[in-house]
């Protein structure tokens, strides 16, 4: 039912919308203080907790390995007796485009020249590259989607087997009980998810605007002035808005196949036209490397090396392992709702697997260019790597013939996956603030779709990408404390279970 | 020294809330 005219006020939306328009509001108003505030909060917490940090990414990494392969591996994402509700390929596909972020088509290149950057002064160039292709998969690989795979494990046993909602305050009521201070505890996990999906959203709506006014400005030859970006601002703010205002059916679901279609091309475009057994063997190189070394790396942290490299650790690695757990609540509802009816065996396999191949195979390309320009020819892409990250990817593409056409259709791909994040995100919002209304009205959506704006604007008045990934970072440190509670709790309620 | 005295600090709070979640794993069922 859609109840156009009505919104119950409840004190979760009513806090929720006043802590988010808070920080939009002094974003706006005081961008530098923001910005200085949250990265010393990050710099603290990674400098002491950082090692917890790491551990965690790794144990649910072991809860997953341990889960698919226990007997609750059987158990199934919803009654016994229930079929996925889609085809296993169609499922495959849709975790790719859960994977398939818009940092990719920027960090394809730009990351692994980045940390050969750091690492040539420690190994040999070949070393540092393989290297490189490895640190970079450990940041986008099987830690991320275990992250990922854990919590909508949590979210689909929960709402589908045990019949509650979708929320994260659910699991925390039906395993522990229904007592005062689980209550507030679960309330606090709403409100918590709530504001890391606004900021983290808002920040990749930020980021989004940067790199596609990068690539705007090259295309057209025109100054990469705030202009521009006010622009693009505006465009993709209009953009989001009308969805939420009103249903497109699966109008969203086919903009962003478009956009993952694209991807795929250029991918498939670059590795065809590419020094293509080149890339072949920076694929496989950096896969073997990969799949035999990330169980220890996933617990190495820099702390033995000199200052500059625990920043680059930290700047990536940490970062990244935070901001996983910043977008989970926010992925984990997405991969849940596609998931229904599977085992936790196929879900954990399926949902970890198919990500980080894909991501293997993707970082593969961009970065094995990046190497080849190093190594083959002048090496002007890690020139302009080091300047400016978000130009590297249309820096690669003008070695390429047709470049006018594959520089727009990067813009557009991105445009698209931010568009359409910023949509869902703005549903998912609305569902969690009015306590699990699967059809939230179109005027709460509005105002989340409102309140994405206003924080996205904030966060390109910090202006800094480092700065906006550290007020995301600080918006989602309290998931370092709450995922280990909905660990706990889905553990203790597959001991519950009646299973062989 | 005031760096040492808040790292010491976030640490105890890691350190209570492990135990946080082994009291909460060791909780009798609902």
């Amino acid at each position: 039912m859609h109840h156009e005219d009505f919104v119950k006020i409840t004190p979760l939306l009513a806090v929720a919308l006043l802590v988010s328009t808070a920080i939009a509001l002094w974003g706006i108003i005081d961008p530098e203080g923001l910005g200085a505030i949250a990265a010393n909060i990050v710099a603290v917490q990674f400098n002491s907790r950082g090692w917890f940090i790491m551990l965690e990414a790794s144990g649910l990494l072991f809860v997953a390995i341990y889960l698919s392969i226990s007997r609750f591996g059987s158990i199934r994402l919803g009654p016994d007796d229930c079929e996925p509700e889609f085809s296993t390929p169609a499922w495959i596909a849709m975790l790719f485009a859960a994977g398939m972020r818009v940092g990719l088509l920027f960090y394809g290149v730009a990351e692994p020249l980045t940390h050969f950057d750091t690492l040539r002064r420690f190994f040999d160039d070949a070393d540092a590259a393989s290297f490189a292709l490895f640190i970079t998969y450990l940041n986008w690989g099987f830690h991320a989607w275990a992250i990922y795979g854990v919590v909508a494990l949590v979210i689909a046993y929960f709402a589908f087997r045990r019949g509650r909602t979708v929320l994260l305050s659910a699991p925390l009521i039906d395993a522990i009980g229904d007592h005062r201070w689980t209550r507030a505890l679960a309330w606090l996990f709403d409100l918590l998810s709530i504001i890391a999906i606004a900021v983290g959203l808002a920040g990749s709506l930020a980021m989004g605007v940067f790199q596609i006014q990068t690539g705007i400005a090259g295309l057209l030859d025109v100054e990469n002035s705030s202009f521009l970006t006010a622009v693009v601002f505006i465009a993709m703010c209009i953009a989001f808005v009308i969805p939420l205002r009103r249903d497109l059916g699966d109008g969203m679901a086919r903009l962003s196949n478009m956009a993952m279609l694209i991807a795929l091309s250029l991918m498939v475009y670059l590795l065809v036209f590419g020094p293509t057994s080149y890339l072949m063997n920076a694929i496989v190189t950096g896969f073997g490397r990969y799949v035999f070394d990330v169980l220890p790396a996933g617990f190495a942290t820099a702390e033995f090396m000199e200052n500059d490299v625990i920043d680059w650790f930290q700047n990536w690695t940490l970062n990244y392992m935070i901001w996983w757990l910043a977008w989970s609540p926010f992925v984990g509802v997405f991969i849940a709702r596609i998931s229904r009816g599977r085992t936790i065996r196929e879900f954990l396999i399926g949902v970890i697997a198919a990500p980080t191949l894909f991501s293997i195979f993707w970082f593969g390309v961009f970065g094995g260019l990046g190497f080849f320009d190093i190594f083959r020819l002048e090496g002007a892409l890690a020139e302009i790597n080091r300047n400016r990250l978000d130009a590297t990817t249309f820096a690669l593409l003008e070695h390429f013939p047709l470049d006018v056409l594959t520089r727009t259709a990067t813009i557009i791909a991105a445009f698209l996956f931010v568009v359409t994040s910023v949509v869902s995100a703005g549903f998912t919002l609305a569902m969690i603030a009015t306590g699990g209304d699967e059809n939230p009205s179109p005027r709460i959506r509005t105002v989340w779709g409102a309140i994405l704006g206003a924080l996205g604007l904030a966060m390109i008045f910090i202006g800094d990408i480092k700065l906006v990934r550290s007020v995301i970072a600080v918006s989602a440190i309290a998931f370092v404390f709450i995922v280990p509670v909905l660990v706990i709790c889905l553990l203790r309620s597959l001991k519950r279970e009646n299973v062989k | 020294m005031n760096g040492e005295i808040t790292d010491t600090a976030l640490n105890l709070i890691v350190f209570a809330y492990v135990g946080f979640l082994i009291w909460l794993a060791q909780r009798p069922q609902p």
